[in-house]
């Protein structure tokens, strides 16, 4: 009984440091409303996100989400992304080419997939972009981009 | 015994030799080198024997642009060019490189002796149509930055021979085509006289400021002519 007493507190207190410690300068209207765990992956989804989006995205997209005249469509505030969480999913993984309007322009560039990318690191890039240059759209977890890319094709 | 006053002096000589020998700028006055192969050439001028250097040259070339125009060696003929080969669809260096010289098309928008020219690598995929569409998406003018396709293995070799850059198909590589992200910098003479990784910001930063000299070097040829 003791042990477990123990146990429990050094978990509960461990989790009440990594919270405590946690950056929640990423935290918005949509990600208020998580819990602890959440919380604490979506900031670690934040963070990893960003990483990856600079290895992965910034050249095309830029740093600030704005893309790239009428070349590359923004990710910043763009209309056709937030519309379509699962679409986004997709073209992360598979790419996409044809016509686009984004924000009352129109893109018809063929974007590349990612399909190296694990599902986690797909939450994570979608993560940062869907909480990044104003977009509020909240955590989006690793088991949702596993059950939303089966069907993308 | 160590001496320290001698170890400090001499310590500080020699980081002042070193820091002022690797960061000394080029000074406006050296003129850009010509790149390429050299050939150096004896001749007999008065009875005295005269050695000419004769510079690489980039070979006559005929490729047709986004505007359907028939662009040649003619169209830079006495223009200051900045060259690279890219296609339309490449997932890596493309857009990069792109940006990049968007940046030196807006330093030397009002220059009228600088010109730009792109060729495609993959004239399959991009037609005359597709290099209007995206050179009006980039937002630019076809008499300052023309797009070229035409003939594969024409362009590859311009590429290779005249601009010594790699561009080549290969399946390996992602996009399909190997190339690399090189700007190459061609005076009014067509010689080579500078070459800068198109997708660094830094060397582009080098490129802008070596075409102001180059324009200067013609400048200052004029005037002392």
């Amino acid at each position: 009984m003791t042990k477990l007493l123990l146990r429990s507190c050094l978990f509960f207190s461990m989790a009440c440091v990594a919270f405590g410690c946690s950056d929640v300068q990423h935290e918005n209207k949509a990600t208020k409303a998580l819990n602890t765990e959440d919380k604490m992956r979506y900031e670690q989804y934040m963070v990893q996100g960003e990483l990856l989006y600079k290895t992965h995205c910034v050249n095309c997209h830029q740093t600030d989400g704005t893309g790239f005249r009428r070349l590359i469509p923004p990710l910043a505030n763009a209309d056709y992304m937030k519309q379509d969480v699962k679409r986004t999913l997709c073209i992360i993984k598979y790419g996409m080419q044809g016509e686009i309007l984004v924000n009352g322009t129109d893109y018809n560039q063929k974007m590349p997939g990612n399909e190296q990318l694990k599902d986690i690191e797909i939450a994570q890039i979608a993560t940062f972009i869907y909480n990044s240059w104003g977009n509020q759209q909240g955590y989006i977890s690793a088991k949702e981009v596993s059950s939303q890319l089966n069907t993308c094709r | 015994m160590i001496d320290p006053m001698r170890t400090v002096s001499s310590l500080a000589l020699a980081v002042i030799i070193l820091t002022t020998a690797c960061t000394r700028e080029k000074s406006s006055e050296e003129k850009l080198p010509v790149l390429g192969h050299h050939q150096y050439i004896d001749k007999t001028v008065d009875n005295q024997t005269v050695t000419d250097t004769v510079y690489h040259k980039v070979a006559d070339f005929k490729f047709v642009d986004q505007d359907s125009t028939i662009v040649t060696h003619d169209t830079f003929k006495d223009k200051i060019y900045v060259t690279d080969f890219f296609f339309t669809s490449c997932p890596t260096i493309c857009p990069v490189m792109k940006q990049e010289m968007l940046r030196v098309y807006d330093e030397f928008k009002d220059y009228d002796d600088v010109l730009l020219l792109s060729h495609t690598i993959d004239p399959k995929y991009d037609t005359v149509a597709l290099l209007r569409d995206y050179s009006e998406r980039l937002g630019v003018s076809s008499d300052k930055w023309h797009f070229v396709t035409g003939d594969k293995e024409a362009i590859y070799d311009m590429g290779l021979k005249s601009y010594m850059v790699t561009a080549m198909e290969d399946e390996s590589s992602p996009g399909g085509f190997m190339h690399s992200g090189a700007f190459i910098l061609v005076d009014k003479d067509r010689r080579v006289r500078g070459m800068y990784d198109g997708t660094k910001k830094e060397q582009v930063d080098v490129l802008i400021n070596d075409i102001h000299r180059l324009l200067k070097e013609y400048e200052h040829d004029k005037a002392s002519s």
